[in-house]
């Protein structure tokens, strides 16, 4: 398989990803600010353009964190490279010039998405268009990675399509615990009593970004709390959205791709840092500094991924 | 109610699907009753279906406007055009004796140039031509055949006898889009497909690849064939992406190949570098290699033409094979179809003027108004001229253009091109066309059954390219039933 289309599945596998995640955080934070008393409202726009990792490129664009324009830039904004339609059209560039090599139902379900994107991204400012445009863009992505799964044989392009798509959910992941747990130190340092109910919602919002309250409920039958879901999120080997069950089907993609021994040496490291991690410790600690030292290591993977595979080698 | 075929005007031209005496044609007789019985709502609706299938299918081509480049939709009309498969067996065989014989021809003029020293087709012709290239003199490429795939552009006169209006040898394209407005077709019309043996042109991708592995210079039982395009922003990407995919090969870019010091072609691949033997290039000559031909060039990659004439590699089209559909060349083609194969052309060109000639050059400059002016090199329907249709100051730059440069142009009478019913806004009207089979050319020769019909939107336009606002039509070659 050729180098070059090697990492446009790597990124069709990341943009794919990454639209399906923050239409999921939008569509949470959209229903968390239904219960939520006006004076918190800000604090959540701002939240969510936190775990984006934006906040610059927002602050550049707009004045206010307010909710229109926290959605016109999360969903909307081609200036804004990670907005939902900025991804769906990286999506389908990415897979436009892989359709020699992906079925032709998954690039048709992409193109069709593009085109719904294009023409209902800019009319989204609505609550209620933005409900009905925020569900109908989830289950494709859903359904584009089922097809991916069920219709495309299982040879180097699709673990490289699942490697980016596991990347980058891994960092996806990192980054709503992040936010939740500064959240939870924020409320802790002021003088504001916190209210149980106020911690509860904050976490259940963060378990309902990642889809993870039906599981966590299943699994941890406990209540909800910041040790319990933090945890759950870094930790479980089983479920889908957590970060130590990425590193499963991370390592489990890398061992079907050739010369693959240097990179999959790094990620059994990180799997070992998560898995010894005492998150007890860390959420009185420096949890920040853990996230980050995560998220700095997905980014030399990726790194080590692309000198590996996607950069032409030297010539003879 | 009827859309109006009952009520489809007669005109001077040859209709494909209907007679002068207002009667459907034998082998249309089907499709028209069937268009006929058809409501305007019903018809409407099927176009709806396939533009949204089009649409979905990402079925585009790229034009540039505006410094942009936008993928449009590919236009497409839902009225099939329909050859009797008898016709169209004669037709097949002039194509394929037609190539056959022009390859004869180029490997001659890089080999012994016999024709020359024969006084076939004048010297001076060739070698002062821009497309023949110095660079190929003594390759003897496999089969002795350069131009691999072809694509033919024919038309139908008023008579209703195909003629050849030229060929193109380079990097023909439309094939990727005769084949999906037949899957169209199906989608939107498949009751017409039951009761009629109407000839599939699917297997063309299969057909494709045995040609270019029939040129690979090692012998394996799946050579490493490539397909070459200049990448996602050229007008046949499109066409690039789908063939490659169809015939299960790697879509490269010049990027991703290297020559290597055994002078053999290799591509980067996740497991390293991996050796090429056919390589399918979609892009042209001049760009192939910039140690060759353009310096400049991002597009191609240093070193092919060493391996090429190595004999490591094989390039389809050869480089080079463009000296033979040159439109100055055109004018010759009987005479090196009788010199090669001492045989006489099945399929008649259109009577063609040199202005190379200095007493043709004459005639077509006292005859300006009533002929297409073309220049010798260029493709797309650019920069011609038709007399009849233009304006005063357009024939006066002309006759500049003719006189400062005689070489460059060749002058056609206006043929008056066939017409098809064609489905626009809600009326069938008639609009003219033409017709572009592909034939295939390395250890066998293969056409394809019908070809991409291209149709001229435009009431009275003979313009029927789609960069210029020009439609296409799915293609029947239909046997007795």
């Amino acid at each position: 398989m050729l180098s070059r289309v090697a990492e446009r599945m790597y990124w069709m596998g990341r943009q794919l990803e990454r639209t399906d995640d923050t239409a999921r955080m939008l569509n949470v934070n959209i229903n968390l600010l239904l219960d939520s008393s006006l004076s918190d409202v800000e604090q959540i726009w701002r939240r969510l353009i936190g775990i984006t990792g934006s906040t610059q490129e927002f602050e550049s664009l707009y004045q206010k964190h307010d909710e229109r324009n926290v959605v016109k830039f999360m969903i909307a904004d081609r200036s804004n490279g990670t907005s939902i339609l900025s991804s769906i059209r990286f999506v389908r560039e990415n897979a436009r010039t892989t359709r020699e090599i992906i079925p032709g139902e998954v690039w048709e379900r992409i193109n069709e998405l593009y085109i719904y994107a294009s023409q209902n991204a800019p009319d989204s400012l609505s609550r209620k268009k933005r409900i009905e445009f925020l569900h109908r863009v989830m289950p494709v992505c859903q359904m584009v990675s089922g097809l991916v799964e069920g219709s495309m044989r299982h040879d180097a392009a699709y673990y490289f399509f699942r490697l980016g798509m596991m990347i980058e959910r891994a960092d996806m992941i990192s980054r709503i615990v992040d936010v939740g747990a500064a959240d939870l130190r924020a409320r802790e340092k002021s003088d504001d009593v916190i209210g149980e109910a106020d911690n509860n919602a904050m976490w259940m919002s963060v378990l309902n970004s990642l889809s993870a309250f039906q599981a966590y409920q299943l699994y941890v039958q406990g209540s909800i709390s910041a040790l319990g879901v933090t945890e759950f999120l870094i930790k479980d080997p089983r479920f889908p959205r957590a970060v130590s069950a990425c590193l499963y089907e991370i390592i489990n993609c890398l061992e079907n791709l050739p010369r693959n021994e240097e990179v999959i040496k790094d990620v059994l490291k990180l799997k070992r840092v998560i898995d010894k991690a005492d998150i007890e410790a860390l959420l009185t600690g420096d949890i920040h500094q853990f996230i980050d030292d995560l998220q700095g290591t997905l980014n030399s993977l990726h790194a080590n991924i692309a000198e590996t595979w996607f950069l032409p080698p030297a010539a003879a | 109610m009827s859309v109006g075929l009952n009520k489809y005007p007669i005109e001077e031209f040859y209709d494909e699907l209907i007679t002068p005496t207002g009667n459907a044609r034998a082998s249309a007789r089907k499709l028209v009753n069937h268009l006929k019985a058809m409501s305007l709502e019903e018809l409407q609706n099927r176009r709806n279906a396939a533009e949204n299938t089009i649409k979905t299918m990402g079925i585009s081509f790229t034009v540039y406007s505006d410094g942009e480049n936008i993928d449009r939709e590919w236009p497409y009309d839902i009225i099939p055009r329909v050859i009797a498969e008898k016709e169209w067996a004669l037709t097949s065989s002039g194509l394929m004796q037609r190539l056959k014989a022009l390859n004869m021809f180029i490997n001659d003029l890089y080999n012994d140039q016999k024709v020359l020293k024969d006084g076939i087709v004048p010297a001076e012709l060739i070698l002062k031509s821009k497309n023949f290239r110095e660079q190929c003199i003594g390759m003897k490429p496999a089969h002795g055949v350069w131009a691999h795939i072809c694509g033919s552009d024919l038309i139908r006169d008023d008579k209703g006898m195909f003629r050849v209006l030229e060929d193109n040898l380079r990097v023909p394209s439309g094939v990727s889009y005769m084949l999906e407005n037949r899957k169209v077709t199906k989608l939107v019309l498949p009751e017409l497909f039951e009761h009629q043996d109407i000839r599939s042109m699917g297997d063309y991708p299969n057909r494709l690849f045995e040609t270019l592995a029939s040129i690979s210079p090692r012998k394996l039982k799946r050579p490493q064939v490539v397909v070459l395009t200049p990448g996602v922003y050229n007008s046949a990407y499109f066409e690039h992406s789908f063939l490659a995919q169809q015939m299960g090969c790697e879509l490269v870019q010049g990027s991703d190949l290297v020559v290597e010091s055994d002078d053999c072609v290799y591509m980067r691949t996740i497991e390293g570098l991996s050796r090429v033997d056919v390589i399918y290039r979609r892009i042209d000559d001049l760009f192939l290699d910039p140690e060759v031909f353009r310096e400049d060039s991002a597009l191609g990659v240093p070193g092919l033409m060493r391996a090429w004439k190595k004999g490591n590699v094989g390039l389809a089209n050869a480089p080079g094979a463009g000296v033979a559909d040159d439109k100055a060349v055109y004018a010759y083609v009987p005479d090196i179809i009788r010199y090669y194969l001492s045989e006489e052309p099945l399929l008649e060109n259109i009577p063609t003027y040199l202005c190379s000639r200095e007493d043709e050059c004459k005639y077509v400059l006292e005859n300006l108004a009533s002929l297409v002016v073309k220049p010798v090199n260029e493709s797309g329907g650019y920069g011609l001229l038709i007399g009849t249709q233009a304006s005063k100051k357009e024939l006066k730059e002309f006759t500049q253009r003719i006189k400062k440069d005689p070489r460059n142009y060749i002058a056609q009478p206006v043929i008056a091109l066939s017409t098809a019913p064609t489905f626009i806004g809600d009326v069938i009207e008639p609009r003219h066309l033409d017709l572009r089979p592909f034939i295939l050319h390395g250890k066998d020769l293969y056409v394809t059954p019908g070809g991409l019909t291209r149709v001229a939107l435009t009431k009275g336009s003979y313009i029927v390219n789609s960069s210029q606002g020009g439609g296409s039509k799915d293609t029947w070659i239909i046997g007795k039933d």
